[in-house]
């Protein structure tokens, strides 16, 4: 009864302590014993199986890096990654038989497999990845890493994302063994007690592996079960490169001095949004003037419309000639690489220069005015030296005199006025005669003239000499009457005073010039008369 | 003796019942006691701020910002329960909760191994950006990472949450579009005109510079020199029209002049103008053809029309005082 009466004081001062131990330890900063006490209890508890201190993990991820965690892809291009587990604490891969990977009786088999995931966004087939090796096995020899090469295969008219993250998925699998019992070494209180394991109650592993509220033991003994799966981000850079397409879409034919465009279509291949620059050139020789087309913007696989400018040469007569255009684009951002073809421009027809063409007209105006000038001044001058008869039934007196005779006698009137025409008519035919006559007479002394011009430019510069020569040796001949006549009177100009000299000399000249129009006079007379007595003999 | 023997066995069953109530009742029954042990995980995380405050090409670039996390616990018995677990690592997991939809981020590793001390444990990792031309120039780009740390025993886990700033750079791209080609005939006294449209497909708003290059000699060419066009990336209208107007020479006389006329377009950072982009290239090609005339023909056509008349006039009357005459 004694010792019951012990038990409950001792069993309530237990119950005591325990409700009033955590506040207690809270207050006092410098309970060493309570802290020391309760440490106790921690240490205790720290290593019992399925206490809240305890740690039981069957799961033990791995930190996976990738290396290059950027890759640039371009189209068909192969691009290497290696993907590992890695140690913090030194940066270097694990090895394949660390401690954590090795098979024991618990769990028998540790594998890794990796997997690219492919975002929806990307084409299908896009990116053909090929691990290697695909599958790595704890305990064998090596690292914890594989390589992972990724073959671009973009469709040519596929135009991917601008941003693209890839994931590589590693996924652990554990085998395990019998779980029911721990390992064979850690069987047994006092046997792992023996060989240094700390105090795991191992008693009680059957218990919690079968009947606990985590049965691992019918769980999971003999199965593969996935034990964590880790995953690594790739950012995928496309590499920009640059290609176009550049096609001339006709073959322009133009006539001289002409403008035209010829069309081209162009098509972005590369990887990006791309601005294209142009270059043109003609080919040697050619006069054509080119102007490159503007810069044009394309996006991947767009396809954009431009021209080239040119200006046809101003040749006067092009039967047809090729000009051949070469045409360069080039990227803004990379103007080396150069994508190129040519356009061809063919010339043909006939260029007449509007300024020639002008001037062609002034001139031939001119000329015109100029003949025209020529034929008036002619025909003055001939008016001037000789006057074209006039109709006599024109003149006022005659005029009067036919009206008056043609009231008197009708018959006189008549013969009057035929007379009168054939008067007029001979009188033409004499003035034309005449004409042809000073014609001819000029015409001979033009010719006189050529031939005189002509024989002194072949003569020798000798024969001249001579021929000066022998006119001075010759005898001069004597000059004719008027000559003389013309000469006494210079000599007796010389002699009399020179007024009485030149007054005589002007009355000399006047009786001449009335003798002279006496004689024309006379003999236009005497031709009428001779021509009337010729219709009157017809008669 | 035999008493003896049931007091030390009435002994070791109370011993074994208190450490069956100890083990069971008192834990979970008072939560308190519980956490007198707990040591709290925290992480700090900090990032290169001159890395990620460079601003970088979008389209064609891919910045690192170098971060570090620094993981350590917090508690009563800090100092004494971590040791307990010092043969574990503590797991902690990154994640990209929060960025801006013109970025691409990852962080890498994604995930973290390091063991659980009061002082503190650092571990690198790389915070991987790439930004595409919708990104707005010198603007601020935020991206959440978010830290996930697992209990461990004693050591509780948690969640946490940072923020890095950083900024995208100025990426130029124009589009330019000439409606009515880039060829014209006209006459010398004309002059031709030219509209460029040019729409801004970059990511800031920009000014526009245009130069002539090699200039022919006697013809002008006018155009705007500075055209500042805003942006689609913030709702402005990136679209302007600039127009090139070129005179051709226009001495008296005849002319069939025909020239290739070239102007570069370059893009330049509207805050900043030394930030240029590539020049564009466009050529023009212009023929100028007929007769420049003085401009002062009517004048003198009206004034020979008046000599003219005035010589007739004269004559008139120089005529009429002869017939007066005797």
């Amino acid at each position: 009864m004694k010792h019951i009466k012990l038990l409950a004081v001792f069993l309530v001062g237990i119950f005591i302590l325990s409700s009033t131990l955590p506040s207690t330890a809270a207050q006092s900063d410098d309970s060493k014993l309570i802290e020391k006490m309760l440490m106790a209890w921690f240490s205790l508890r720290v290593g019992m199986f399925g206490s809240p201190y305890f740690v039981l993990r069957f799961t033990e991820p791995e930190a996976f890096i990738a290396e290059p965690s950027t890759i640039g892809i371009e189209y068909l291009n192969q691009t290497t990654i290696t993907i590992g587990a890695i140690y913090p604490s030194t940066g270097g891969y694990r090895s394949l038989q660390d401690e954590n990977y090795m098979p024991d009786s618990l769990m028998v088999g540790h594998d890794f497999e990796f997997k690219l995931e492919v975002p929806d966004y990307v084409p299908e087939d896009a990116f053909i990845a090929h691990f290697s090796p695909q599958q790595l096995v704890g305990g064998d020899t090596g690292n914890l890493k594989a390589t992972l090469i990724i073959t671009s295969n973009i469709p040519k008219d596929a135009t991917l994302p601008r941003n693209i993250q890839l994931r590589i998925n590693i996924t652990k699998y554990t085998t395990f063994g019998n779980l029911y019992l721990p390992e064979k070494d850690r069987r047994g209180i006092f046997l792992s007690l023996l060989k240094g394991n700390k105090g795991l109650p191992r008693i009680t592993w059957f218990y919690y592996a079968t009947f606990s509220g985590h049965p691992f033991g019918r769980l999971y003994s003999g199965k593969r079960l996935l034990e964590f799966c880790s995953y690594v981000d790739i950012v995928v850079k496309l590499d920009r490169f640059h290609l176009a397409d550049v096609i001339p879409l006709k073959r322009v034919e133009v006539g001289p001095d002409q403008l035209t465009s010829i069309p081209i279509e162009i098509r972005n291949l590369g990887s990006h949004v791309d601005t294209f620059n142009f270059r043109v050139s003609s080919s040697k020789g050619s006069e054509l003037i080119v102007s490159p087309p503007p810069a044009i913007t394309l996006g991947p696989n767009e396809v954009g419309y431009t021209s080239v400018g040119v200006a046809s040469p101003l040749t006067f007569l092009d039967p047809g000639t090729a000009h051949s255009i070469n045409i360069e684009a080039y990227s803004i951002y990379e103007p080396e690489a150069i994508f190129n073809n040519t356009a061809t421009v063919i010339t043909r027809g006939i260029y007449i220069s509007e300024m020639n063409a002008a001037y062609a007209a002034i001139l031939f105006v001119l000329l015109l005015i100029a003949v025209a000038f020529i034929l008036f001044r002619k025909k003055r001058i001939i008016e001037e030296n000789l006057k074209k008869p006039e109709k006599p039934w024109t003149i006022p007196i005659e005029q009067k005199h036919l009206e008056e005779l043609k009231k008197k006698d009708r018959n006189e009137y008549e013969k009057e006025r035929l007379m009168m025409e054939d008067e007029y008519k001979s009188a033409m035919l004499w003035y034309n005669s005449y004409l042809q006559s000073i014609r001819q007479e000029k015409r001979k002394e033009k010719s006189k003239q050529l031939n005189s011009k002509v024989t002194k430019f072949f003569k020798k510069p000798e024969k001249k000499k001579e021929k000066s020569k022998e006119k001075e040796k010759q005898p001069k001949k004597e000059k004719k009457p008027v000559e003389k006549v013309e000469k006494t009177i210079k000599e007796e100009k010389v002699k009399e005073t020179p007024e009485i000299v030149k007054e005589q000399y002007k009355t000399i000249q006047k009786k001449s010039e009335e003798m002279q129009q006496r004689k024309e006079k006379a003999l236009l007379k005497i031709k009428h008369a001779q021509e009337k007595q010729k219709r009157k003999i017809k008669k | 003796m035999k008493k003896i023997i049931k007091t030390v066995t009435t002994l070791i069953v109370m011993l074994l019942v208190l450490v069956s109530v100890f083990a069971t009742i008192i834990p979970t029954s008072s939560a308190k006691f519980s956490d007198i042990y707990s040591c709290y995980s925290i992480i700090k995380i900090d990032y290169d701020t001159d890395a990620a405050n460079d601003p970088f090409l979008p389209v064609d670039m891919v910045k690192e910002i170098p971060t570090t996390l620094t993981y350590y616990v917090e508690g009563y018995f800090d100092e004494e329960v971590p040791p307990y677990y010092s043969y574990l690592d503590n797991f902690i997991y990154l994640y990209i909760v929060e960025k801006p939809d013109w970025c691409t981020v990852t962080v890498t590793p994604n995930f973290l191994k390091i063991k659980a001390t009061p002082e503190g444990l650092t571990e690198n990792v790389s915070l991987i950006v790439k930004v595409d031309e919708n990104a707005h120039a010198l603007s601020i780009g935020k991206i959440g990472i978010k830290v996930e740390v697992d209990s461990m025993g004693a050591i509780k886990g948690g969640t946490f949450h940072s923020n890095i700033s950083f900024i995208p750079g100025y990426y130029p791209l124009l589009n330019l579009n000439i409606p009515d080609g880039t060829v014209k005939k006209i006459g010398p006294l004309d002059t031709a005109k030219f509209d460029i449209e040019i729409e801004n497909m970059g990511n800031a708003k920009t000014i526009v510079i245009c130069d002539v290059l090699d200039l022919p000699e006697g013809w002008v060419v006018s155009v705007d020199q500075e055209t500042i066009i805003g942006t689609g990336t913030i709702s402005d209208n990136p679209k302007k029209t600039v127009s090139l107007v070129i005179q051709p020479p226009y001495g008296v006389g005849y002319h069939n002049d025909r020239e290739t006329i070239q102007v570069s377009i370059t893009p330049a950072y509207f805050n900043d103008p030394s930030i240029t982009g590539e020049k564009y290239l466009v050529s023009f090609t212009i023929q100028s053809k007929g007769f420049s005339t003085p401009g002062f023909e009517a004048a003198f056509a009206i004034f020979a029309l008046i000599g003219v008349a005035l010589v007739f006039k004269h004559r008139k009357n120089k005529n009429n005082k002869g017939g007066k005459q005797p």
